[in-house]
């Protein structure tokens, strides 16, 4: 049995990308959103008092709608790219949890046969470790039960009414290995 | 322990990465919407200011773009804070119960299957928890009837005292091993 004692929960690792990955993508849409609304905004030269203040005016007029519309669209496109992260993020760790309710459910029906195997880069590597820990006690356990359970059925197979002077030893032996089938089963708290 | 492989859905517990999404999404609205807003005073007040002032700026050229660098430098500043928190919350979340369920595997695992496995009625992944008490549940029940019957086993097999007595309950014994056996072969090993 491998013994893994480590962090058991998510790892540092996948919380400084998802927070790097949505930040660059969010610093990305401002920064176009930026470059949009600096040409919109940006002014011809005016030769005149008046036609300077028209175009101030202007800009003054139309300045909320349009950062308004530049920054909604950006806002768009960041929600859309922020949501695929967050998908393939919780993907990371729903994933593994969807495949060890499966690993469970047949732990419950009997199967100690198993080992459940998550992808690389998934989360929740302790979770299944964990698991595999227990399946792998169990699976000793029974097998240990079933080696107790034929060797005292071999014991009771060899029981003959002619070997009367032989009795004593033989319940004594049968008692022994029912015994230990007992012991065996005592090395768990039910 | 770890192997590649591709999941062709990647959409399987939509409450818990609905409320992923939704906490990111927020926080980035969020900050837009200030962003917004901050942009919009700050520009009007620029714009006031160069209106109301006695002189025009001949060339306007980039008039707010002081204003933009401020407004954008917050928001980044902001979002990246925003983000921090809420991953850091979202992980919380999810550690609390994962480590919890760890160490209840960890006993289970040791052989102790009385402890029930309860987790909180707001934290998440309650159903795999649910499914980790019902394998203990039922691996309880199994082993449970082992014990009873090594019991049994042991009760009669004290009962003879000459094989005459034995010839009598033999049959039983004889029943007793083979529904041990049964039990035992219950598990696929």
């Amino acid at each position: 049995m491998v013994k893994e004692k480590s962090f058991q929960g998510i790892s540092h690792s996948y919380l400084q990308k998802l927070i790097v990955r949505c930040s660059f993508l969010f610093i990305a849409g401002i920064f176009f959103a930026s470059i949009i609304f600096y040409f919109s905004s940006l002014q011809t030269t005016a030769s005149t008092y008046l036609e300077s203040f028209k175009l101030l005016i202007q800009l003054r007029h139309e300045i909320l709608t349009k950062s308004i519309v530049i920054y909604s669209s950006a806002t768009l496109f960041i929600i859309a790219g922020i949501s695929c992260i967050c998908v393939f993020y919780s993907h990371r760790i729903v994933g593994p949890i969807y495949r060890l309710t499966q690993f469970v459910k047949s732990i419950a029906d009997g199967d100690l046969s198993g080992k459940v195997v998550l992808r690389g880069n998934d989360e929740l590597q302790s979770l299944a470790g964990s698991l595999n820990r227990l399946v792998w006690s169990y699976n000793k356990n029974v097998r240990g039960l079933a080696v107790k359970c034929r060797q005292a059925r071999q014991t009771f197979s060899e029981f003959s009414s002619e070997e009367q002077l032989d009795f004593e030893n033989y319940c004594s032996r049968l008692s022994n290995d029912i015994k230990e089938i007992e012991t065996e089963v005592e090395k768990l708290k039910l | 322990m770890t192997k590649n492989y591709k999941r062709r859905k990647y959409f399987i517990n939509k409450e818990v990465q609905g409320k992923f999404i939704i906490k990111f999404v927020i926080a980035s609205i969020l900050v837009t919407l200030s962003a917004i807003t901050l942009l919009n005073y700050l520009a009007y007040r620029k714009l006031d200011t160069v209106l109301f002032s006695m002189k025009l700026p001949q060339h306007h050229g980039a008039i707010l773009e002081n204003e933009m660098l401020y407004v954008n430098g917050l928001a980044i500043i902001f979002i990246i804070f925003a983000f921090i928190i809420t991953a850091k919350k979202i992980v919380n979340r999810i550690n609390g119960p994962v480590i919890k369920l760890c160490s209840d595997i960890d006993r289970i695992a040791l052989g102790n299957l009385k402890n029930r496995i309860r987790l909180r009625e707001k934290d998440e992944f309650r159903d795999f928890g649910e499914g980790v008490d019902e394998m203990r549940k039922k691996l309880h029940e199994k082993f449970k009837s082992i014990s009873l019957l090594s019991g049994e086993l042991q009760k009669l097999s004290g009962e003879a005292k000459d094989p005459k007595g034995f010839q009598m309950i033999k049959k039983q014994l004889d029943g007793k091993f083979v529904e041990l056996d049964r039990l035992i072969r219950q598990f696929n090993l």
